[in-house]
């Protein structure tokens, strides 16, 4: 029974157990890592290396335009700053300086873009402020001499006579009252503050004389030095001497000077001769007849003939040199001279003491007109001031930023225009020469002068004056490219000229409505540093290399000129407020102000942006979408709502009005540079305080919707190049194509592959996937620079060549340097072992380059 | 008496829950790709037949006498189903769907165009190698039944009963995706273009919901419900019997008092609601005191009606628009079934039992009055099943005619499992029987 039992569980069991596994489908595993298809080798074992020898494997003999120095430059401070090397730094921050001092024209301060801006931008505003100063300075000026007439209404002014001291106090008291009246009423804070300073500064120095001259007195012994030191005093004090006692004060320096010579008889009278005259009828008999009633009678009997013959000793005549021998001159000799002469001295002091104390009295109830004069005066002198700013606006700018300039930057009246030379370049040792050769302004060395001297602005070894300096210059620049207002009241032609005839010249307050293309030419010859001398030029070039360094240049220029961050401009241009050019009126809070509003310059940067890259649509359009189905359409052409579904974009050059039939890789990679740049600096902008961007335009609209909107199509631009580069463009071989043709994409045999442009593709698809977010741009990056290490790497010359192993050339200096540049910015993006490989192929590079000075 | 009693035994080996004659269903499950919850048409639970209780031997109730019995069952394995070549899958696996590059095509027309946007993304093929992964409806149905039985022993060859289930049906449902490298491509591509985000954003899972709204059908919730199936007729009449040998001959008659149809819910049984009848010969041979085994051969017809349903306009129309519906005349294909049972009684209480039983369903045909693709609603619904059965019953009948048991009756418990097929779900069995007479 069990073993039945046993069977036939066993039989449901192994039934039971006859239902299959569960399987699974096969899916195909979805792949989420697209790392880069070839891998890196080993370049120490391509072949031996040769002794590194800088100077014999890199040759700088030349003559290039500023454009790739000013580049040379940039990439040499990146570079320093990547590898931490100051000397490599420093010497790209010299460089550009050295560039720019050998290539650029000089123009006056006076005539360059900015100051013409400052005047016109400035002056109705400056002009209606001066102008409602100058009311409000009338106003001020009629209410404190109100109020210094009603208090000196109000005031009981002492009566009798006053000691210095005692008169000085009273002064003071009226000054004081009137200061605390002052505050109480409506004048311009300015005004008042003045006001209250200079009457607390004189009511000190009131007291101060007051108690000077009351202790002088106490120890003045003597007549004449009394007037002495009353005439010291009043020069000092810069008095102004009553007419009224003009007289009295010549008479009474008579009587000193007689009593300074009374030693006889003769000398006696003729001092009491002269205080006699000096004196009123009522006081000659107050003073003379209790004293000597003979004497009184005598002088009182005497015309003004008699009385000068009775001072003469020489005055002849009988009855008078009986009466002065026998009877005055005896009896004053009895009298005893020195005695005499010491209390005629006694009495003068006496009598001028007492007139001064007199005097005080009846000057003190006069102070309200003496300050209401004054205030008059002072008054008198700003407006005058202010009347001659309004009507010499221009002049009166100019001046201040003279002097502003040569005090705060050090220049001479002269500052850097646009760079009008070639340079012819050698490396001597490790010197870098450079020779200016008279040329015309290039579109592309004016955009790549903004990144090197943002470079400069970067590096801490800066002179601060060097950055003000240079930093004005750019901002020069920067008016330059989009045309100025100038002080006579007509527009300065923009750098930025139309290419279609009917197409008026450019204004960049009209940047949302532009009717046409507007672009700086190739090349073009300047005037007065920054003016073209054909606004609208006939026959022109536009190469996409040179709107691309336009593009770049002023996304540099954005970046230093972020309104809502910190940047470098903060610590220079930012710092210069309007009051550091009129002194003068340092306390006005309008004066306050920067003088190089950071707002306002970013807004222009952005207006000269947006009228580069409004081009990329307009009927010129040097721009190319390329369709699902290999389709070119140019963008001007295409439909952006509706289109077929474009990926892709290419740029062509405009030769003479017309696209040319091919493609650069270069050109690609420089506008994925310029574009990533802009991306980059304007990320964050709908944070600006520029209201020229915020304040909604008549049509409801903020040109900085408009702007962000443009962003959006900008990255979509900057990702339909960056594909063209890596996928179009890319040859079996996995090297960049130099060009090629469209449509058909076929490269263009007369141009070969160059290590630059396999450098360049690198460089931007390095920076397109940061701008862009597409990361995969740098497995692109990292196949081609393996593709280098792979295929291109020269023993002999250490470096990479297209030449093969027995190549006899040099390395071009600028070429190097941007390889260089490269392949430090896709060095962190590497695996670690070739981090390591290739750290270890630049470092004699590194260290060759940071020995050179310009 | 054991004889006589023996169908009451029989009761308990009810492996004739195998019944397979609802195969029907899979012709909503192919259609599904997206939603593939096709595991309607799982089975006929109805195991509950006067027919099915006695089909292990010959045996039938004693004239006179009456068997109330109670069936609880559980059905469990249904979510996996055995696929055309007989392997064996989870339900919702044979429902998957890999959205990759080579078959975005076919569900969005501009998907070609993503696809080739992304491979000018530098040169490695990044449109080619994009896959939103794979679409897997992820299901746990679960039934479990009472079914009160009432049979009636009209003479002592011929029984009669009448069963009606009540039947609980859960199913907790979720659409999953796995494998995609969506997010590889989001990461590189997030923010450049709003079409290409909401391209890159898509939930599959979020859309064959949002898709299957906008057609109408009702949402791809949890269930929890509980109904009267289809109540069930039964005739048991033995026509032959000589000693050791017996023959009886069974008819089933499944009424449609189940839900009908629902062409609207995926997620619906869709098993119910329908009539049809079996015919079943089995024979019954007594091998010594203790053995007993019992081959048996089945035919299941449905009849022919007419049900409302949505007609794919194509292979590829995963989901018919809801203007597809249309009343269509439905003829389920015939179940033709030959297996046999083994029976051994260890005592006079305990008995167990195995058995094996093959099936084969034929097409189902689907007739409309348009110029439809109705060919493919009966796609991959003829089908074969292999199942093994096995029972254990304890019975006090006996006792009880000995006064050893106050009341005679039985309780077994059952279990199924189909072990091998095609186009058909494996189907788990347990079920519990408590069986009285009077």
């Amino acid at each position: 029974m069990k073993l039945n039992f046993i069977l036939t569980s066993f039989v449901i069991l192994t039934l039971a157990a006859c239902a299959p596994k569960v399987q699974s489908p096969h899916f195909e595993k979805a792949k989420d890592n697209f790392g880069p298809r070839n891998s890196d080798v080993d370049l120490r074992k391509k072949g031996e290396l040769q002794r590194f020898d800088f100077g014999d494997l890199v040759t700088f003999s030349a003559q290039l335009s500023a454009a790739p120095m000013y580049r040379m430059a940039e990439n040499l401070s990146v570079i320093g700053q990547k590898t931490q090397n100051p000397a490599l730094e420093a010497l790209g921050s010299d460089l550009t300086l050295a560039i720019q001092k050998s290539a650029s024209s000089q123009v006056a301060m006076t005539d360059t873009p900015y100051v013409q801006l400052l005047i016109t931008e400035t002056r109705d505003e400056v002009r209606q402020a001066l102008g409602e100063l100058e009311r409000d300075l009338a106003f001020s000026q009629t209410e404190l001499i109100r109020w210094a007439v009603q208090l000196g209404q109000e005031t009981k002014w002492p009566q009798g006579p006053l000691q210095p001291l005692a008169a000085a106090q009273v002064a003071a008291d009226y000054l004081e009252i009137y200061e605390q009246g002052v505050r109480d009423l409506d004048l311009l804070d300015i005004v008042k503050t003045q006001v209250q300073t200079e009457l607390i500064k004189q009511r000190q120095n009131i007291l101060a004389i007051g108690q000077e001259v009351e202790k002088k007195l106490a120890t003045i012994r003597r007549f004449a030095d009394f007037l002495k030191y009353l005439e010291e005093l009043m020069i000092r004090e810069e008095m102004e001497i009553p007419k009224e006692f003009e007289k009295t004060l010549t008479d009474g320096k008579g009587i000193a000077q007689g009593l300074l010579q009374c030693q006889s008889a003769q000398s006696a009278l003729s001092v009491i001769v002269d205080v006699w005259k000096m004196l009123e009828p009522a006081q000659r008999k107050e003073y003379f007849e209790p004293v000597n009633k003979d004497l009184y009678e005598l002088l009182e009997g005497k015309d003004e003939k008699g009385l000068q013959c009775l001072k003469d000793e020489n005055c002849k005549g009988f009855i008078r040199d009986m009466l002065k021998s026998m009877f005055i001159l005896p009896k004053l000799e009895e009298y005893g001279i020195e005695k005499l002469c010491g209390e005629l001295n006694d009495q003068a002091l006496g009598y001028a003491k007492k007139a001064m104390s007199e005097q005080l009295t009846v000057l003190l109830p006069t102070l309200p007109q003496i300050l209401g004069e004054s205030l008059k005066e002072t008054f008198l002198e700003q407006t005058t001031q202010l009347k001659d700013i309004r009507a010499n606006y221009s002049r009166f700018i100019k001046e201040r930023v003279s002097t502003w300039s040569e005090s705060a930057l050090s220049l001479k009246g002269q500052v850097s225009g646009l760079e009008s030379s070639q340079l012819k370049t050698s490396l001597k040792g490790q010197q870098i020469s450079m020779t200016a050769v008279p040329s015309s302004a290039s579109a592309e060395g004016i955009g790549a002068a903004f990144p090197a001297f943002f470079e400069v602005w970067n590096h801490q070894q800066t002179e601060p004056k060097v950055h003000l300096q240079t930093g004005l210059e750019m901002i020069n620049r920067l008016a330059a490219l989009g045309g100025y207002p100038t002080e006579f009241g007509n527009m300065a032609p923009a750098l930025m000229s139309p290419l279609e005839k009917e197409v008026p010249l450019l204004d960049l307050t009209r940047v949302t409505e532009l009717p046409g293309s507007y672009a700086v030419v190739d090349t073009l010859a300047v005037q007065k540093g920054f003016s073209p001398v054909s606004p609208r030029p006939t026959r022109y070039d536009v190469s996409a290399k040179s709107q691309a360094e336009v593009v770049r240049g002023l996304s540099a220029m954005l970046m230093y000129l972020r309104d809502w961050e910190s940047t470098q401009f903060d610590k220079g241009l930012g710092l210069v407020t309007a009051n550091q050019m009129v002194p003068e009126y340092g306390d006005i809070p309008d004066l306050q102000r920067s003088l190089f509003p950071k707002e306002s310059l970013m807004a222009l940067t952005v207006g000269d942006l947006a009228v580069a890259l409004q081009n990329t649509t307009k009927a010129l359009s040097a721009f190319f979408v390329v369709g699902l189905n290999h389709s070119v359409t140019w963008v001007n052409d295409y439909d952006f709502e509706n289109g077929d579904a474009a990926v892709m974009a290419g740029v062509v050059d405009i030769e003479n009005g017309k696209r040319k039939s091919f493609v650069r890789s270069e050109d690609v990679s420089r506008w994925i540079l310029a574009l990533s740049l802009f991306l980059e600096a304007s990320e964050g902008i709908e944070n600006t305080k520029s209201p020229l961007l915020t304040e909604v335009d008549s049509q409801g609209k903020r040109p900085l919707d408009t702007l962000l909107d443009a962003r959006r199509q900008i990255k979509l631009l900057a990702v339909g190049l960056t594909n063209f580069l890596s996928h179009q463009m890319l040859d079996a071989d996995g090297f960049v194509h130099a060009a090629v043709e469209i449509p058909g994409f076929q490269p263009v045999k007369e141009a070969p592959k160059s290590v630059l442009d396999q450098a360049l593709a690198i460089r931007a698809l390095v920076k397109s996937a940061s701008s862009t977010g597409v990361e995969f741009y740098r497995v692109s990056a990292t196949e081609i620079y393996f593709n280098m290490n792979s295929r291109l790497f020269q023993p002999r010359l250490r470096f990479y060549s297209f030449g093969g192993p027995n190549v006899k050339e040099k390395l071009f200096a600028p070429v190097l340097v941007e390889s260089i540049r490269a392949l430090k910015e896709l060095e962190p993006h590497l695996p670690m072992r070739s981090q390591e490989q290739l750290q270890w192929l630049l470092e004699p590079w590194i260290q060759g380059l940071s020995r050179l000075r310009p | 008496m054991r004889r006589q009693y023996g169908p009451i035994f029989a009761l308990g080996r009810s492996r004739t829950h195998t019944k397979i004659g609802n195969m029907a269903k899979t012709h909503a499950c192919k259609r599904n790709q997206l939603a593939g919850l096709g595991f309607w048409g799982v089975f006929l639970l109805v195991s509950i037949l006067i027919q099915s209780a006695y089909a292990g031997s010959t045996d039938t109730l004693p004239e006179g006498i009456h068997s109330p019995s109670l069936r609880r069952g559980r059905v469990e394995g249904i979510g996996q189903r055995y696929v055309g070549d007989g392997a064996l899958w989870s339900l919702g696996d044979t429902k998957a769907v890999a959205f990759t590059a080579s078959n975005l095509s076919k569900f969005n027309e501009r998907a070609q165009e993503l696809v080739e946007a992304l491979n000018r993304f530098g040169t490695a093929e990044l449109g080619s190698k994009l896959n939103f992964g794979v679409l897997t409806p992820k299901t746990k149905p679960e039934i479990d039944y009472w079914a009160p039985v009432f049979a009636r022993g009209i003479t002592s060859a011929w029984t009669v009963g009448v069963g009606i289930p009540v039947v609980h049906y859960k199913n907790s449902i979720a659409l999953t995706v796995e494998g995609s490298n969506l997010q590889y491509y989001r990461d590189q591509f997030q923010g450049l273009a709003p079409e290409l985000d909401t391209a890159l954003a898509t939930d599959l899972a979020h859309e064959t919901r949002e898709t299957l709204k906008q057609r109408g059908y009702k949402s791809l919730d949890d269930r929890d419900e509980t109904f009267i199936g289809d109540i069930q007729l039964a005739s048991l009449y033995r026509f032959w019997e000589k000693k050791q040998l017996a023959a009886v001959y069974g008819i089933t008659l499944n009424l449609p008092t189940g839900p009908t149809y629902d062409p609207d819910d995926l997620a619906a049984l869709n098993i119910f609601g329908r009539t049809s009848v079996e015919n079943k010969v089995t024979m019954g041979y007594q091998m010594g005191s203790q053995w007993e085994v019992a081959p048996f051969a089945s035919y299941l017809l449905h009849v022919p009606d007419r049900v409302e349903m949505r007609v794919p306009t194509d292979e590829d129309d995963v989901l018919p628009q809801e203007s597809t519906k249309e009343k269509l005349e439905r003829r389920l294909g015939g179940i033709a079934t030959l297996g046999a049972d083994l029976f051994y009684s260890l005592s006079e209480q305990w008995t167990f039992g195995t058995g094996y039983a093959v099936s084969e369903k034929s097409r189902d045909v689907y007739t409309g009055n348009e110029a439809k693709r109705y060919d493919l609603l009966g796609k991959n619904t003829d089908s074969q099943a292999h199942k093994v059965s096995a029972s254990v019953s304890y019975s006090t009948v006996k006792s009880y005619l000995n006064k050893k048991s106050l009341l005679p009756g039985i309780v077994a418990l059952n279990f199924s499992d189909t072990v091998a097929g095609r186009n058909t779900e494996r189907k788990t069995f347990q079920e519990m029987v408590f069986m009285m007479f009077f």
